[in-house]
């Protein structure tokens, strides 16, 4: 799969595999062999130690809710296009978006469907999961866990 | 270490400047430093330029155009990029330009328009300025990254609140009726800063500073060409900071580090606390940033930001007045300007030509410039 089914602009990357792992219902991280840092998004790189020897783990899903906000306005990139119907007025409400803190030094970004940033607080308790989409591009979804 | 002085200042008007391209904005700040410094052009000896966007300026290249436009070739020149700190890493370099001996006579332009696209346009490039690989794919704006901030500060402090975020704005608005140059002089009431439409929750209209268009230029010199000008300003301390790209690997969500580091080294080298400064600009791109400024310069301590906006103590004649240009929230910000501009109103402030915003017998003034969601900071501190 392209990468740029996930990521909307570069396709060109090393890590590309994160999306063909998305596809498959994983999310996932990557560790150095060397000093065990580990990286979410991944890295085929060590930031800290330098290695370039990386080995791929599934990411923990589970975690609490570290911040959140619900963006009314969005970038052009996500816009509707405007209906040709005449006197039809759509409104558009976005999801929320969240930071899911699933174990140390990582956090999983994802969207929040089906709810409102009024129903959401810091803490609460939720799950990533990878989610496809219609149009054929992967991404990440967070949801209550009950 | 002899010292560095700015020795004249230009700000053109802030705004929707419709009909107005980038290096005519340029140009109002240009003549306007250089008469303030009452230098003739040919005496500019090197340009630095800060300007964050390409996408805005609709041109690879926007430096080059400001450069000609101003008569300034073939003398040196290059553009200085930190996003939303473009202006005043800008006046970094400048300083280091300077204290190389590459120079006595500095011009630090900085410059944006970016009114020219549309407004989910100017969302969108604003929003590219975070993680555009990983985190822009979930629709994140720039006003959603301090938005997230802002959830997380909330919830850290109990005791802060959504009203004193309205508050910050209530102030900044007010502030921005005293200063002809701001791109917004309206008054703006607790009860409508509460109301505004959501643009990130929990973010408002009233919480976002304004798309702006603008330009600031500064004539920096050095110590020994100093003594030719009547009310040179010091920089007598610099500090930068760096933070990580995506806001999933922060270690703190109510802080910037890159602000914290910047501060720190800042004081030390003016040989100064957090107490004696006596007017300071901070980066209010949104409420939540100027609250978090505070206790990032120390200026109150960790969570103690609502007290200090609900005391109105960085009101004008409170203990610390902050943004009393009505900050970015008012004055509005483009974005490559906005940290020039800054060294600007605080040289104005120093020389005590701030009139009806004027903070009586300053001596010590502070600058905070924030890139990006924190990606860059540069404080500087300034001394009459």
């Amino acid at each position: 799969m392209d990468f740029k089914k996930f990521s909307l602009m570069i396709n060109e990357i090393k890590v590309a595999t994160f999306a063909d792992s998305l596809a498959q219902g994983r999310i996932m991280a990557t560790r150095c062999k060397k000093c065990n840092c580990e990286y979410y998004p991944p890295q085929s790189d060590c930031s800290q130690c330098l290695s370039q020897e990386m080995d791929w783990f599934e990411c923990p899903t589970e975690g609490k809710l570290v911040s959140f906000t619900q963006i009314m306005v969005l970038p052009e990139h996500f816009a509707l296009p405007e209906l040709s119907v005449p006197f039809a007025k759509a409104t558009l409400t976005p999801s929320p978006v969240g930071l899911l803190d699933v174990k140390e030094g990582i956090r999983i970004m994802g969207w929040i469907p089906r709810t409102s940033a009024n129903d959401l607080k810091v803490g609460d308790r939720m799950k990533a999961s990878p989610q496809a989409l219609d149009d054929g591009r992967v991404t990440i979804i967070l949801e209550m866990i009950e | 270490m002899p010292r560095v002085a700015v020795v004249g200042v230009g700000i053109s008007k802030f705004g929707r400047r419709k009909g107005v391209s980038l290096r005519e904005l340029t140009f109002e700040a240009f003549k306007e430093a250089l008469e303030d410094a009452q230098i003739k052009k040919d005496e500019i000896q090197s340009v630095i330029t800060g300007c964050a966007s390409d996408e805005f300026a609709m041109a690879n290249q926007p430096g080059a155009q400001i450069q000609e436009y101003l008569g300034l070739n073939p003398k040196p020149h290059f553009r200085v990029e930190a996003a939303c700190a473009s202006g005043s890493m800008a006046v970094r370099a400048g300083w280091m330009t300077i204290q190389s001996g590459l120079a006595d006579i500095v011009l630090v332009n900085g410059a944006e328009k970016m009114t020219e696209v549309s407004t989910p346009k100017a969302t969108e490039i604003m929003g590219k300025f975070g993680d555009s690989t990983w985190e822009y794919p979930f629709g994140i704006s720039f006003p959603g990254y301090y938005a997230m901030l802002a959830s997380n500060y909330l919830a850290t402090y109990k005791e802060s609140g959504k009203t004193d975020l309205a508050k910050i704005a209530v102030k900044n608005h007010y502030y921005g009726t005293l200063n002809p140059k701001a791109h917004m002089q309206k008054i703006v009431t607790e009860e409508q800063a509460l109301s505004g439409f959501i643009v990130a929750y929990p973010l408002r209209l009233h919480d976002c500073s304004l798309i702006s268009d603008g330009a600031a230029s500064i004539v920096m010199v050095s110590e020994k060409v100093a003594k030719r000008f009547d009310k040179p300003i010091w920089i007598t301390g610099l500090g930068a900071g760096s933070e990580t790209h995506a806001i999933g690997r922060r270690k703190s969500l109510t802080s910037l580090e890159s602000a914290c580091v910047a501060a720190d080294q800042a004081y030390k080298m003016a040989g100064i606390t957090p107490k004696d400064v006596d007017v300071a600009v901070v980066h209010d791109c949104f409420t939540i940033a100027e609250l978090i400024a505070y206790e990032d310069l120390g200026f109150c301590k960790r969570g103690e930001a609502p007290i200090l906006i609900r005391n109105k103590d960085t009101y004008l004649d409170g203990l610390i007045p902050v943004n009393v240009d009505g900050g970015l929230k008012a004055k509005g910000h483009p974005i490559g300007a906005t940290g020039v501009a800054m060294t600007a109103e605080i040289v104005k402030q120093l020389r005590g030509e701030c009139g009806e915003r004027q903070v009586k017998g300053a001596k010590i003034g502070l600058s905070h410039n924030v890139g990006g969601s924190g990606q860059f900071t540069a404080v500087h501190i300034y001394e009459a």
